[in-house]
Parts: C-alpha cells; structure tokens; sequence
C-alpha cells in the first residue's frame, strides 16, 4: 500500500513538472496533476494511521 | 538504514514534550485575589505606553514583558514578606497582565485609518471618501488634524468597537468553554503545547520558596541581555528623536538594505538584511528543520529562482533597476509571488484538512478503548464549571446581535452570507480547529481568501464590506487557555471574575494613553522608524485590496493569473508528497514552504538563534535543560528590552508635555 501511494504522489508530481514545462504551465494541466497528488496525500495519511494501528496491535 | 516513518501528530507531540516538564496537578484554587489584581493592572499599565511605542519604532511590541515583570515584583516582594505565591496566582497574574499591557494595542487601527485616510494612496485609488463613518472621522475632522481620540468625532468608531469587544468577550469565552469541553472532557485529546504554558507560572512559583532556583539566575542574564540590546536598538533613537529633529540609529531600524548592491547578479532578487537581533531568541526556540529549510530556501528564490528562471522568462517584468526592497518586492508580488502565495495557501489548507482526517478515525478509536477516567462530560468536582446550556445561550446572544450589527452597519450586504458564517461556518471551523490544537498545538483547517471569495459570489461591490468584521469566527484556540487553566489548577470561575472586573478599566486607559502617545508626534513621521518604513507600503497593499473588487477589473484582479496560482497549489502539494514519500519529518514541509519567495535577509537574526543553540548552547548545557532554559531566557529578554520601551516613552512624553517659554 505504501508503495502505491508513493508511486501515485511521484506521477501526479512528474504531471505537474511535464505541465510546467511542456505545456506552458497550463492550469489545467497544473489542476489535474493536483488531483492526483491530493489523492495521494490523503490516502498516505488514512494509511498512515491503519499502519500505525496494526503495529500496536503486534 | 530505512528510515523510521513517524505521523504528523507523533513528531509534533515529540517536539512539545521537550517543554513539558509538569504532568500538572488536580486539585484548583482560585487565582483571583487584590494583590493579584492590583499588582496586574500596575504593571500593565505601566508597561502599556512602553509597548505601544515600541511597536511604531521597531515593529515589536514588547508586550509579553510585562507579565513576567509583575511575575517576578511579585514574587520577590512574597519572597521578602516571608510568604508565598500560589501558582494558580502566579498564572492569573501572567493573563491579566498580558491583557493590560495589550489594551492598548487594540486601539492601533484607530491611528491607522487616521493615517489611510490622507494618504496619496487612498486618494488615487478614490476610497479616501468612501471610508464609513464608523471607521474613522472623516479626513478633514479636527480630530485627525489635531491628532486627539479624545474627541466627538470619534464617537461612532470608538462605540461601535467597544459593543464588539463585549459581544466578542461573551462569545469568546461562551464557544471556547462548550468546545474545551467536548475536546478535552469527552475526546480526551492532549493539548501538548499546554504544559508549555503552564510551565511559566509553576516554574516562577517555585522561586518563593527558601532556595534560590536557576529560574531566577536565567531570567537575570536573560534581562541584562534584553536591557543592553534594547538600549541600543530602540534607546537611542528614541532618546535623540526627542532631542534632534532626525534620531541616531546605532543599528537601522528595521533592516539594511541590500537590495540595490546585489541587482548586478540577482536583479530581481531582494535582500534586506533585519536588525532585530532579539529574534535570536524566536531561533533558539522553533525547531531546527524549520529554520535551516526556511532559510535555505528563502535563499535560493532570490539568488536563482527570481534572476534566473523567473525574471529571464519575464515572469518578473516590471521590476527596473535602482528599486529598494519595497519596491522590488511590491513588483515582484504583483508580477507572480501574490498568485503563488495565493495557490501555497490552498495547498496549505488541503494539507491540513487531509491530516485532520485520520486524526478523527485515530482518537475516536482510542476514546472507546480509555474511557473510565474522564470522557464524559461530567467535570471533575471543584473546576468552576458552567452548565453547558448557559454558554450556548450566551453564544447565540452574542452571535445574533454580532450578526444584526454588522447587517446594520453594510445593510445591503447579503444577511444569508452573514447567518451562513454566523451559524454553519464558524462552529464547524471552530470544532476542527479545537481538535488540531487538541493533538498538535497548531491550527491546520484554514479556508483562505474566504472574505474575498464571499464578496465574489455575493456580487456585492461596495467599500464598506472591507471594513467590517465577519462572523466568521474560530474559537479553537482558545480551548488551549481553558486546557491551561486546568493543568495550573485555577478555577474557571476566577479566570472569568478576572477577565469581566478589569475589562471596563482597561478599554478607558487604553484609549486615554493612545491619545497622548499620539499626541508626541505624527504616527508615521521621523520618531517612528519602523512604520515610517513599512506603513506607506502597506497603504498601497490595502487600497489595492480594497479596490479590488470594484468594477471587475482592477489592478488587483489582474495581478492574480490562474497559471501562477495553480502552480503555488500544485508545488507546494508535491512538496509535502514527495516528504512523505522520503520519509522526511513534516517540519522540512513548513520550513520551505514558508522560505519559497520570502526575503533570507529577515531571517538571519533567527537563523544565528537556531545554529548557536544547536551547534553551542545544547552541547554547553545540555538537551534537556536548555530547553527548559529557553522559555525563561526569552522572557527575561523581552522584560529587559521592555524596561527600556517604557523608560524612553516616559521621557518622551515628558519632554512633550514641557512647554518652553520664549522668556
């Protein structure tokens, strides 16, 4: 899970760094790749916790 | 190795328990007595002129002096009485203090709008007249002219403040209890900056005893610091202003500029070097990732990301050769870094928002599993506590007429806007805040823009809205207090007492003593360095702002691009990914967020404070006791440069008041 959630956030930056530079920063462009990051971000920290609960449970 | 990957609330609950070094007690005691009170009102009023002063001369106001000066008179005259002082006394005298010696500061917006009003800014931008009588006179009164408060054209705006400091009193005290009551009581969370603040008063508390204790030694070295210091920043400009026309500044106040001399390699970079080397003391405090990341970064975006990316792209491009740092930084803004900073504030709230989540799954969970002690909403016996129904009627009192004020003050305003961040906003923003400080200390839920996105979509384009004060309100901070009071073992009941019986007193002085600081001289002029650098500026910023909405296409509105505030959203998300993904501690985020596009020069005060205590002062004494040095060192500090704000406003005002006859 962890992995998945690094891979996501990596694109949706790899997104953003394609729309800054190959597509005159578009906001669109921009927006989506935000989409993508937000994403991960949430799914990292919802993560973060079940992870953390499982260990104390070990 | 891998690296250890830690939550967000777990590295910030490590960092505050470097200051916790009290579990705080059970059983209260009222803080409020006469010599409490007295001793309170002495001091702050006292210190008052002093702290106003300082803050036009060097943008500091030196406020938090005061309570630790009563804190210590205190204590010494119990010492010598062969007695002792509480805490609970101690705390209670620490609050009131605070609050008379920051009475006077509530009433600068007077002064500033006395200021806007005349200023070439508000003219050209054609708001001077537009300006509500409840604001400020109008520009031509007597009363700006004749630089008095104490006068009738001053009745609206000193009126209408005060019905909404009570309002905002009720309400305050009202909302903050109910939710103190549900975080604290019922959710259990742990406050953990809350032991920071309960640590001064037990700290002092001791010192009345027989033995002399560090405490006592730190806050000496740390007031002779703060007197030498003070003597030469504030001292002796303000002594020279009152004799010659223009003041000797040791140090310039409030920077050096370095602007001009670097433009030859960084053109459009800004490097103004602060002078307030009292800021070493914030560095010595804030955590060491923050600092060094902010400072860096801060570094990198005006030596390459300003010259090289964004002025060769003519991003930057209104910026010309020979501007000082307010120029270049008002170009920059309004060429990029308003949009960015913008775009950096919503990613800000979405960071917030997303790691506020799992904190509600996490301590819902652990409620269920340590429930016996408290976690319920019954008080433990002998708090001072108040029905809960009380304090919800008494805020919807405050927030009915808070809300039929303001419509009677911008009446064609919306009152749907009005009700909707009276009753749906605020206690939902309130309640999420009260969390986040519950288990970080720190307020992640913020909604930016939201007072210019309102005015947007309700279509409303009169000036007037841009003066009044929303009810969109949170109250989630102050639940710390309550936490605080607890931990100190003082009732509630005396906090309230305190707060109601030296409120009236306080809105009179504080009002009576800005009339004579005003009196001294012109505020902005020659007396007062710092606003005399910064307020010109910030009158530009607020006409701009006012004005931004005004036929839908103004300066402002141009200035934001939707490109640029998508890339400050968007950057500043993959920042704090790609640190998650690293494994890196959250404070690496906040440090380079808040350095991209800021000036490095203003933080090197703060960046010696952080080196000098990593690198020399733990390693001298310590971990462990020089972070329990910290907080008495920066307070011995700030009374030393006080002491010096008040003695300097005390000669000015005399030198005023002697009139030299020409015999």
């Amino acid at each position: 899970m962890e992995r998945l959630i690094s891979i996501i956030i990596v694109v949706g930056s790899l997104i953003w760094l394609a729309g800054v530079l190959f597509f005159d920063g578009r906001w669109q462009w921009q927006m989506f790749a935000a989409a993508v990051i937000i994403v991960g971000i949430i799914a990292a920290h919802i993560w973060e916790e079940v992870y953390q609960h499982k260990d104390d449970e070990e | 190795m891998a690296r250890e990957r830690i939550s967000q609330a777990d590295e910030w609950q490590a960092w505050a328990q470097r200051y916790d070094i009290d579990g705080g007690i059970r059983t209260f005691e009222s803080g409020l007595t006469l010599k409490v009170f007295l001793g309170a009102l002495f001091v702050g009023l006292l210190m008052m002129p002093g702290s106003i002063y300082l803050s036009y001369v060097s943008g500091q106001s030196g406020a938090a002096a005061a309570p630790w000066v009563a804190v210590i008179l205190f204590t010494e005259l119990a010492r010598r009485s062969f007695t002792t002082a509480r805490r609970q006394e101690l705390y209670m005298l620490l609050g009131l203090t605070g609050a008379a010696v920051g009475s006077g500061l509530q009433y600068r917006g007077f002064i500033w709008y006395a200021y806007f009003i005349n200023t070439p800014q508000a003219e050209s931008y054609e708001i001077a007249d537009k300006i509500p009588f409840w604001v400020a006179p109008a520009r031509d009164s007597i009363a700006i002219a004749e630089r008095s408060l104490l006068h009738m054209d001053w009745f609206w705006p000193i009126a209408i403040f005060l019905i909404m400091k009570l309002l905002g009193t009720i309400r305050g005290i009202s909302a903050g209890y109910i939710l103190f009551r549900l975080t604290a009581d019922l959710e259990r969370l742990p406050y953990p900056l809350a032991p920071i603040d309960a640590q001064g008063a037990t700290a002092l508390a001791e010192t009345t005893g027989r033995t002399e204790t560090w405490r006592w030694r730190v806050f000496s070295i740390g007031s002779m610091a703060g007197l030498i210091w003070g003597f030469i920043y504030v001292g002796v400009p303000s002594l020279t202003g009152v004799m010659m026309t223009t003041p000797i500044e040791i140090l310039k106040i409030p920077f050096i500029d370095f602007t001009p001399s670097i433009e030859g390699f960084a053109p459009t970079g800004v490097f103004a070097l602060s002078t307030d080397f009292g800021q070493m003391l914030v560095g010595f405090v804030m955590p060491f990732p923050i600092i060094i990341s902010e400072f860096i970064t801060a570094m990198l975006s005006q030596f390459f990301l300003n010259p090289q990316i964004l002025y060769r792209n003519e991003i930057l491009h209104q910026w010309k050769a020979g501007l000082d740092v307010r120029g270049v930084g008002l170009f920059n803004s309004l060429d990029f870094w308003l949009s960015y900073g913008m775009g950096k504030s919503f990613s800000f709230a979405i960071v917030g928002m997303a790691a506020s989540i799992p904190m509600l799954i996490k301590f819902r969970k652990a409620q269920s599993q340590k429930a016996g002690q408290r976690g319920s909403l019954r008080p433990p016996p002998g708090r001072g506590d108040f029905p809960i129904w009380l304090m919800g009627l008494l805020w919807l009192f405050g927030m009915g007429t808070f809300v039929w004020l303001v419509h009677w003050m911008v009446p064609n305003f919306p009152v749907t806007f009005l009700l909707g961040f009276a009753f749906l906003y605020t206690p939902l923003n309130s309640y999420i805040t009260a969390r986040t400080f519950g288990i970080l200390g720190r307020d992640l839920f913020e909604i930016p823009y939201i007072h210019e996105t309102t005015f947007i979509l309700s279509r409303y384009e009169e000036i007037d809205i841009w003066f009044v004060q929303l009810p969109d309100e949170d109250y989630g901070r102050g639940t710390q207090g309550w936490r605080v009071l607890e931990l100190t073992g003082t009732t509630f009941t005396s906090n309230i007492a305190a707060q109601l019986l030296i409120m009236p007193i306080l809105l009179v002085s504080g009002i009576v003593v800005y009339h004579f600081i005003w009196k001294i001289a012109p505020i902005p002029s020659s007396q007062y360095p710092y606003v005399q650098t910064w307020w010109p500026i910030h009158a530009t910023n607020e006409a701009l702002w006012k004005t931004s909405l005004r036929d839908g296409n103004s300066q402002m509105l141009q200035a934001i691009r939707g490109d640029y505030v998508a890339a400050g959203f968007t950057s500043n998300l993959a920042l704090y990914g790609l640190l998650w993904v690293f494994k890196m501690p959250s404070m690496w985020f906040y440090g380079i967020a808040g350095g991209i596009g800021a000036d490095p020069g203003m933080m090197v005060p703060r960046l010696i404070g952080a080196v000098l205590g990593r690198f020399y002062m733990i390693k001298r004494f310590g971990l462990k006791r020089w972070f329990m040095f910290n907080p008495v060192l920066a307070a011995g500090f700030a009374c030393g440069v006080g002491l010096i704000g008040m003695g300097t406003v005390a000669i000015a005002l005399v030198s005023k008041a002697v009139i030299v006859k020409p015999f």
